[in-house]
């Protein structure tokens, strides 16, 4: 347990595990969570398929806070921020977050700024640049 | 700091949803990762359906479960592999290794993530991410801040002043 305690998002310290593990930003488990819904309708005479609480809760949450709604908006999204060599997770937060200036891009994810990461001020306003225009042509 | 003027999703007000902005705040994320699990199965499940028989039971024990290691299991996306059964001595049960991907909502200390402001009080105010009840204090309510009760209870600047960034979502 030793390791949970020093675990701190800020500073990118989430535990290997979850590290090299595939991230996934909300319109993404939207997308899943939709379909699996869908299958689970389907087969909803059995009885015993019933729909947990968990999973219908996320369900609704994904469904609210998915900032991109069309499959292939968020293709683009991870396509585009995956040339900036962030870490999955910090890939992630920026797609479910949006930051709108450099500023609030790197307060909610203090780790792009990380000295040696090579990411200065124009790269960042570069990247949200980007994400916006998949906001707008979607 | 956390954003301010939060109304409650029941009345008919604009819903609020807020983002945290503290470097503690809580925050959950979304993962989609493999994990590995002992499933015990009675004998009577053998024969033509065992394979369907183990993934129903695996759905049914961890979809919606919680643990402090993986956060909460959301739904299981896919089977990787079943292992060599093991028969248990003494009761006949067999027990399958079965390795399978599911998706994972875990919360990170430091990690921002946005929320639904489900309700509001004097004593702070709960708000929920998707599975997650989040409870804020109003011990950690900035002071500048104050309780307003009424039909839309909220928490408010005394100026009023946008210092923070606050998300109204019209529903």
């Amino acid at each position: 347990m030793s390791g949970e305690e020093e675990e701190n998002a800020a500073e990118l310290k989430i535990g290997d595990e979850f590290l090299k593990a595939k991230c996934l930003m909300n319109c993404e488990v939207a997308l899943i969570l939709e379909h699996k819904y869908e299958q689970l309708q389907q087969m909803s005479d059995d009885p015993t398929n019933q729909i947990s609480q968990v999973f219908e809760k996320s369900l609704q949450y994904v469904k609210r806070f998915s900032r991109y709604k069309n499959p292939d908006a968020v293709r683009q999204v991870r396509e585009i921020l995956s040339r900036y060599q962030l870490a999955e997770f910090e890939l992630c937060v920026l797609g479910n977050l949006c930051p709108e200036t450099v500023e609030e891009a790197i307060a909610m994810v203090p780790s792009i700024k990380t000295k040696g990461r090579g990411h200065d001020d124009e790269a960042i306003e570069k990247m949200l640049n980007d994400l916006s225009l998949v906001k707008k042509f979607e | 700091m956390i954003s301010v003027r939060l109304h409650s999703p029941e009345s008919s007000t604009p819903v609020s949803y807020f983002r945290e902005r503290q470097n503690n705040g809580k925050k959950k994320m979304f993962f989609h990762i493999v994990l590995e699990r002992n499933m015990q199965l009675h004998p009577r499940h053998f024969g033509r359906n065992l394979r369907e028989n183990i993934v129903s039971k695996l759905m049914k024990d961890v979809e919606g479960t919680c643990s402090g290691r993986h956060g909460f299991v959301v739904a299981i996306t896919g089977i990787e592999k079943i292992g060599q059964g093991l028969i248990r001595d003494g009761t006949g049960f067999v027990s399958f290794p079965v390795k399978y991907q599911c998706v994972v909502f875990r919360p990170f200390k430091g990690e921002i993530l946005e929320a639904v402001v489900t309700m509001v009080n004097k004593m702070g105010f709960f708000a929920e991410a998707g599975p997650v009840q989040i409870f804020v204090s109003n011990h950690l309510i900035p002071d500048d801040m104050e309780f307003q009760p009424g039909d839309t209870p909220n928490y408010t600047t005394s100026d009023g002043s946008v210092c923070f960034t606050i998300h109204f979502i019209l529903k």
